[in-house]
């Protein structure tokens, strides 16, 4: 064989070699590129797939404005507590909306105290344990309920007839609550109450943190509806609002209506 | 060489006072072990349990994360443990409280979702999942009899065990007990589907892993859950506390577990778990709902 014969005998293929590699890996479009990129592109098309199940981490907490707002309505409460308050009204201030699956409040009669649970948490289903209180000699009651409550509430109070009783009514458990069914916002069920009295009620809770005690033992919150001054599901929520001429704080305001000391 | 004759009637009497001496030795000894025995059982069980969740956890598959599915191979090994307990009402509050920490403990302090479900799936697969099958997922720790005919002071309220719950520390994590189910873990809480303990009953504790997101039984406060405790509907509610007062016997405070709306609740209670529970409820309620069987090898 001739020296030329083997000069393209090794040229050739050295020729191929550099073609083929220019192919392959000619920068973003050659098929060394290309291929790469389909692979990782794959990454994002196939499954994930890990071992071991994601630890879970417990947080018992509720926000810092539910948390002023019920040390403020415990301490409020326990203000009205008090033989010589009559017929009076205190001001807890408004309760921010407690948020789905957030914040809840349950007050429980027990014999001759009330106890407090606060729910929060993962779900809102946890005790958020230092919020718990007791309350000695507390009887928890609505202005709302069957027999003419909120009626004879309201004819003496925002009216100014005459009283006639009953005008509040003793409750043996009341929970305050965030509900999404009909009207998101806050609502106040009242245990004892069949389901279409106060607790069958969407947004009923739009009381503007306004508290009432007769005697200074019971004290009553106020369940609103939004269509008649009073039924059975309580006082129409216009009069705790500051803009109602009639409202409890106009009145409160003009000396119609007493502040506990 | 002198022989010894000895009597005969002295070599029967020796006999016998070695033969009763041995005797009365075995059967000392025997109760001894035996009572060692029933006592390591208990704690390899739950120490079985315990680290066979730990392995179930540890090496579950997950393929997809929304719409993928979840395997679990490693068997949990667990067993309902029998306990009696009697004593003083703190002696009760106590031993129940234990036995709640206890089988939070078993299961892993609640670190871990659905961890008795074998199977599970998310979003596109969901519906040719297998959940649903079986017992609600859930598993009964304990059965306690409070074995003795009164309990001093009287029955013992679910709120009052959910008081001492909240109060009294658990030695074995220097936390209360309500801190330590809550927080210590994954997020958890106790959930009582009795109001009260009576003497001479059964009562069963139950783990109920987390099996939703959101539940639609749980939303809400009409029932009086708030505070996690299941109270049977309001008319049934006066007459048990009544009893509490006027000393009914106990047909009549148990009247409300046959009432139709409790029974629908306490099933939907133990069908849905927004977050992994302790629960406590009677034996029979939890056999029916968490299985009578123990769940090694499923």
């Amino acid at each position: 064989m001739g020296t030329a014969s083997k000069v393209f005998m090794f040229l050739i293929p050295l020729v191929v070699l550099i073609v083929v590699l220019a192919i392959l890996f000619r920068p973003e479009e050659g098929l060394f590129d290309k291929a790469k990129g389909l692979i990782l592109g794959a990454k994002d098309v196939l499954p994930k797939i890990s071992v071991g199940l994601e630890e879970q981490k417990a947080e018992v907490t509720i926000p810092d404005a539910h948390r002023e707002e019920i040390i403020l309505l415990g301490d409020t409460i326990k203000g009205m507590l008090k033989l010589g308050n009559k017929n009076c009204f205190s001001n807890a201030g408004t309760m921010s909306d407690l948020g789905e699956g957030g914040t809840s409040l349950e007050f429980d009669l027990r014999g001759d105290k009330t106890l407090l649970t606060v729910s929060g948490g993962a779900g809102g289903k946890q005790t958020i344990a230092d919020l718990a209180a007791e309350f000695p000699g507390l009887k928890p009651c609505v202005i709302a309920g069957e027999g003419g409550i909120s009626k004879n509430f309201f004819t003496h109070f925002i009216d100014e007839k005459e009283l006639y009783y009953p005008y509040f009514k003793e409750a043996s458990s009341l929970t305050i609550w965030y509900g999404t069914s009909g009207a998101d916002g806050n609502r106040i069920s009242v245990g004892g109450f069949d389901s279409g009295t106060v607790n069958d009620e969407n947004d009923n809770f739009e009381n503007e943190g306004w508290l009432f005690t007769p005697d200074g033992q019971h004290v009553c919150f106020f369940p609103t509806n939004k269509v008649a001054n009073y039924d059975d599901d309580g006082i129409d929520n216009d009069y705790f609002s500051l803009g109602e001429k009639n409202s409890i704080q106009f009145r409160i305001d003009q000396g119609e209506l007493q502040l506990c000391s | 060489m002198q022989l010894t004759i000895r009597s005969k009637k002295g070599l029967g009497m020796e006999f016998i006072i070695t033969a009763s001496l041995l005797l009365i030795s075995f059967f000392l000894i025997a109760g001894l072990l035996g009572q060692f025995a029933s006592k390591t059982t208990d704690l390899e069980a739950e120490l079985l349990c315990q680290t066979s969740i730990a392995q179930r956890a540890r090496t579950a598959i997950q393929v997809g994360e929304t719409s993928g599915f979840e395997l679990k191979l490693a068997p949990p090994l667990c067993r309902t443990i029998d306990k009696k307990i009697s004593g003083s009402r703190e002696q009760v509050l106590k031993e129940v409280s234990d036995k709640m920490a206890r089988c939070w403990w078993m299961f892993n302090e609640g670190r871990y979702d659905e961890i008795l479900d074998g199977f599970s799936s998310a979003g596109y697969l969901k519906a040719l999942s297998v959940e649903g099958l079986g017992k609600n997922d859930c598993f009964n720790c304990y059965s306690l009899l409070i074995d003795q005919d009164e309990i001093p002071g009287g029955p013992i309220e679910a709120a009052e065990i959910n008081e001492y719950l909240r109060t009294k520390t658990y030695a074995k994590v220097n936390k209360t007990y309500l801190d330590y189910i809550q927080a210590h873990g994954g997020p958890g809480r106790v959930v009582f589907t009795v109001p009260e303990i009576l003497p001479q009953h059964g009562y069963a504790i139950s783990m109920m892993p987390k099996n939703k997101e959101q539940s639609t039984f749980w939303t809400g406060a009409a029932l009086g859950t708030a505070a996690g405790i299941l109270f049977p509907p309001a008319g049934i509610v006066g007459a048990v506390f009544l009893g509490a007062a006027g000393g009914l016997a106990a047909e009549g405070r148990e009247a409300y577990l046959t009432d139709p709306d409790y029974i629908n609740n306490v099933e939907q209670a133990y069908s849905e778990r927004e977050v992994s529970s302790i629960y406590v409820g009677t034996l029979d309620t939890a056999q029916d709902l968490c299985g009578e069987e123990d769940i090694a090898g499923q």
